[in-house]
């Protein structure tokens, strides 16, 4: 391991355990696995939208998955790619695409997609005006991820304690969830509205189900009623991150889980030490150190950016500059250091 | 439910109850405030805008002499011709609007200095605190807080002016005398409302994602003690008895109030029977007999009473309630 990464290592180990509390700490436990999972979803959540999926999309798991499973990391480049060529249905390379099995079982006799399609993307694709070489471009796009979701997550997500409920929390609450989709869409931002509605829908497997639950998202859904955005949406932005985190409230005693990554500051400090000392040290190779700080990034800036930004603004300029532009490990570990110093934790009775 | 519930609440008034204050909720979504007298019984719905949904009135602050109200009014959609982001002043007496304060910014709560002449907000949308003359409306200045400032106080001394910020866990401390801000401080994950202890030593702060209430020795500036509400608690705001020994904490994950006696530092009741959902504001009478809370789920009121540290009522309040303050009427009306 190199010098750097050693020092983030030692920020490992100086910082304090998980507060108690549940049994279960998936944040802490499947940090990369996590990000990697809520990309592959938000991907799901783009197609059902009938949003473009981009290459950046892909970033926080194309690499690992590549490593799992070279086939499905080329189908799933490939088919992100298509679209952009404008490869319509029928042609030699949609012909291609499909002999290799990138459509998989999904595929009609004409080429087109065949009964896989979700009730949420059929009814954005029955929409007047639906290309149908779109709609083929998507759903083979759909059919790669879902080959890269299996690939990355042979066992689902069940297999993990709070893995599950986990996902949601970060569907819901993250930069790129519903609840900042929402804040989005409020603004006029285009796509966010879709975007939100989609992910929502993401989420809905994924919550336990109570009557508490049941009626929270029952919010969320008058609030998302459809896949095209209502006339008017609520004038206060964060009306859906209200709802959201009451869902993450209610979520946590039934998964048994800690579903807040940043509630214990000194733990999400450890997380990001962790992932960047695993990017730095880049054991798997380059493409996969670079996704791992990827990861880090994202988990910095969700769980401390606002945080030391206020505290201790040298420390966080230096951490988000290297986070941004990965290569000097040694001002990252610095940076990470002088983070704990200003984050020493409290004590809790 | 109007009707049953003030039913119950006229059947149930405490014998005598005392005429000396109002009970006042601030009603989100409804954009008015609810006035109730002691035992619970409407004594008037007062309108704060005529545009329910986009302008909210929220926290509530009373001066000193408890015969103004003070809501803090988030427009959002201040975009408009007319926008209403202000903190409103209401008279205890006639349950009137006297005034109106200019504070853009999406004001979220209020506070008030101890003399009267000074009213602080905290300007959610831009990261920011407010404080304003009381008298002739105008800004005092303007100062930097955490992200997404929401809870604001202003010690029994009038020097320091605390500001909690919900997305960045911090409190930021302006000296009010100076105006400058002199720090900001780490305290529990997604702090909403604070309150100073009445000799002013200790600030205590609660935190909606930690479920914790942080202890802060005001003389230092520093958080000395931590106390846990339980990670489902989602505790809201807080409110200390007259004498300062009990705080009392809305805990709106788990419709409770948790009682916490501030000299052992620890929780010493947790109130849930009868209790409306998601409380969220919470009052306790000038003599410290009652305690009130905006519960935001159920749209009511439920009535505390500390002897038995139980709900004896349970009474609408508008769509939306936030939160609740006591104000305190003249002794000759």
């Amino acid at each position: 391991m190199p010098m750097a990464a050693a020092g983030m290592a030692a920020v490992l180990l100086a910082a304090p355990a998980l507060a108690d509390g549940y049994a279960h700490a998936p944040f802490r436990d499947h940090p990369a696995d996590l990000a990697r999972a809520a990309a592959v979803e938000r991907v799901m959540a783009r197609l059902d939208a009938g949003l473009p999926v981009a290459e950046d999309d892909l970033a926080p798991f194309l690499a690992s998955l590549r490593l799992a499973s070279p086939e499905a990391a080329d189908a799933l480049e490939a088919a992100v790619a298509r679209p952009a060529q404008g490869d319509p249905p029928g042609s030699e390379a949609a012909l291609e695409a499909a002999a290799a099995g990138v459509l998989g079982g999904t595929t009609a006799s004409d080429g087109s997609p065949g009964a896989a399609a979700s009730p949420a993307v059929a009814e954005a694709q029955a929409r007047p005006g639906a290309d149908l070489g779109a709609k083929w471009a998507a759903e083979s796009v759909r059919a790669a991820a879902e080959g890269a979701r299996d690939a990355l997550f042979p066992e689902g997500y069940g297999a993990r304690p709070g893995f599950g409920a986990a996902l949601a929390a970060t569907l819901l609450l993250s930069e790129e969830g519903v609840a900042e989709a929402y804040e989005e869409a409020a603004e006029g931002e285009a796509g966010a509205y879709p975007f939100a509605w989609a992910a929502l829908g993401r989420v809905r497997p994924l919550v336990p189900e109570t009557e508490e639950t049941a009626a929270t998202l029952a919010r969320l859904d008058a609030l998302l009623p459809g896949p095209e955005r209502p006339g008017r949406l609520a004038s206060d932005p964060e009306e859906a991150e209200g709802h959201a985190q009451m869902l993450v409230g209610l979520m946590e005693p039934l998964a048994d889980a800690e579903l807040y990554p940043g509630r214990d500051l000194g733990a999400a400090l450890t997380t990001v030490a962790d992932l960047a000392a695993r990017g730095c040290g880049a054991a798997h190779g380059p493409e996969v150190g670079a996704e791992l700080m990827l990861i880090a990034a994202g988990r910095y800036e969700e769980t401390l950016g606002a945080t030391l930004g206020v505290l201790a603004p040298g420390a966080h300029e230096a951490i988000a500059g290297a986070l941004e532009a990965p290569g000097d490990c040694a001002a990252l570990a610095a940076g990470l250091e002088r983070a704990g110093e200003a984050l020493a934790p409290m004590a809790v009775r | 439910m109007r009707s049953l519930l003030s039913s119950v609440a006229l059947l149930a008034a405490p014998a005598g109850a005392e005429e000396g204050y109002r009970v006042f909720v601030a009603n989100e979504y409804a954009a008015d405030v609810s006035m109730l007298d002691p035992g619970g019984r409407p004594r008037g719905t007062i309108p704060i805008s005529g545009r329910p949904g986009d302008v909210r009135p929220r926290g509530m602050a009373v001066s000193p002499d408890g015969g103004t109200v003070y809501v803090a009014v988030s427009d959002f959609l201040p975009e408009t011709e007319t926008p209403e982001d202000a903190i409103v002043a209401i008279d205890v007496e006639t349950g009137e609007v006297v005034r109106r304060y200019r504070a853009g910014g999406n004001p979220e709560r209020v506070a008030v200095s101890p003399d009267g002449t000074q009213i602080w907000a905290a300007l959610e949308a831009v990261a920011q605190a407010v404080g304003i003359d009381a008298e002739t409306g105008e800004e005092l200045g303007r100062f930097p807080t955490g992200v997404e400032s929401e809870g604001v106080a202003v010690s029994p001394d009038g020097r320091w002016v605390y500001v909690t910020a919900e997305t960045s866990h911090t409190v930021t401390v302006i000296d009010a005398r100076a105006l400058e801000v002199v720090t900001h401080l780490l305290v529990g994950n997604r702090p909403r409302d604070l309150v100073f202890s009445p000799d002013g030593t200790r600030a205590y702060v609660s935190a909606e994602i930690g479920g914790t209430v942080s202890v802060i020795d005001v003389a230092t500036h520093t958080v000395i003690d931590t106390i846990s509400l339980g990670l489902d608690s989602r505790p809201v705001e807080v409110e200390l008895g007259p004498d300062g020994r009990l705080l009392y904490v809305a805990g709106g994950g788990t419709s409770a109030v948790y009682v916490i006696d501030t000299e052992a530092g620890e929780v010493v009741e947790v109130i849930r029977e009868r209790m409306g959902r998601r409380p969220w504001g919470v009052a306790v009478s000038p003599d410290g007999s009652r305690v009130y809370t905006a519960d935001g789920l159920s749209d009511s009121v439920s009535v505390i009473d500390t002897d038995c540290m139980c709900v004896v009522e349970r009474v609408e309040a508008g769509r939306g309630a936030h939160s609740a303050e006591i104000g305190v009427r003249d002794e000759g009306s």
